[in-house]
């Protein structure tokens, strides 16, 4: 083979690589780093004091007294596809800022004093997590407009909203935010929300742009 | 997830096994690494993929467990690749799927054989 034979093709795909973005420095960019120095995973860093891994016989732990937000006229009424009235999909980042605070995390914005996450998608708000039940955050003081909330099983979200498209179970691994705990997910995208139940307790409601 | 993500990876292996990339990432190599990392790489496509809706926490979780199985034995034949180069593998695919949806698996594939 001619050196031309290998050159030509090597040198068209890396103009068409440059040309479309695709360069081994973005395709293959080195991870951030966290404030205490450390590496972050998917763009997340560790929290102080959540880096080793919990006790079994530290679990379950009950959720903390919930808070409200800071803004005390705040609807706490969690809809569908929606989000919440002040702060919903589609809404820009410091709306979300503005209403909880929080910091950021690689793409997520994170309150947990009031139990509430967004994804960050080109600075607004694509996806929202509500928490009930966690060893690091505050439980999230509102509810669904269906009326699920902190002490719903999963037959009561099955009875408000009807049979899940999808149920996920799994046990949560060593790494997990409550090793050892059994974990069901019942997803609703034609609704755009997930319920996922640690132990059939409420652990989180997230809410996404309905499908 | 985790789970879910091992799937993948085995998957990915299939995939290298019926196309030209099993050749092109041995050829030459001491060591399993390369077919590793991009099965890893497809992983982390295969996560950003789906249209799930992670927590901040399920994906630290996924990046612990993932990073949990690499290893250091570098001169080993069947070494997969240290827990760094495993972990950016996982998250390199996931941050492809999601941040370049305009490409499909063949681009993956072809993207990740080359930057490897």
């Amino acid at each position: 083979m001619k050196t031309y034979q290998v050159f030509i093709p090597m040198l068209c795909f890396h103009l068409t690589a440059n040309l479309i973005g695709l360069t081994a420095s973005n395709v293959f960019a080195e991870e951030r780093l966290c404030p205490d120095g450390k590496r972050s995973y998917f763009g997340v860093c560790p929290e102080e004091g959540n880096n080793s891994r919990p006790l079994q016989s530290e679990l379950p732990t009950p959720a903390p007294k919930p808070k409200s937000p800071s803004s005390g006229d705040l609807s706490l009424k969690i809809i569908q596809g929606v989000g919440l009235k002040e702060c919903y999909l589609g809404m820009d980042a410091s709306f979300f800022q503005r209403a909880f605070g929080g910091k950021r995390e690689g793409q997520y914005l994170i309150a947990p004093n009031h139990g509430v996450d967004a994804l960050i998608v080109d600075g607004k708000i694509s996806e929202l997590f509500f928490y009930f039940y966690s060893k690091t955050k505050s439980s999230f003081a509102g509810s669904t407009d269906r009326g699920i909330n902190a002490n719903s099983s999963p037959l009561d979200v099955t009875a408000k909203y009807g049979q899940p498209d999808r149920i996920g179970q799994s046990v949560i691994s060593q790494y997990g935010a409550m090793p050892g705990a059994n974990e069901k997910s019942m997803e609703y995208p034609r609704f755009g929300v997930t319920f996922t139940f640690w132990d059939d307790k409420l652990a989180d409601i997230r809410i996404y742009s309905k499908r | 997830m985790f789970i879910k993500g091992i799937c993948a990876h085995q998957f990915a292996h299939i995939v290298q096994f019926f196309s030209g990339f099993y050749e092109r990432l041995t050829k030459g190599q001491q060591t399993k690494k390369l077919l590793v990392l991009y099965a890893d790489f497809l992983s982390g496509y295969y996560i950003g993929l789906r249209k799930m809706h992670y927590t901040s926490a399920e994906l630290l979780s996924l990046g612990r467990s993932w990073e949990s199985i690499g290893d250091s034995s570098y001169t080993d034949p069947q070494h997969h690749g240290t827990p760094e180069k495993r972990l950016l593998a996982v998250e390199q695919g996931y941050r492809f799927a999601r941040q370049r949806q305009e490409f499909g698996i063949k681009a993956a594939c072809e993207v990740v054989a080359r930057y490897l």
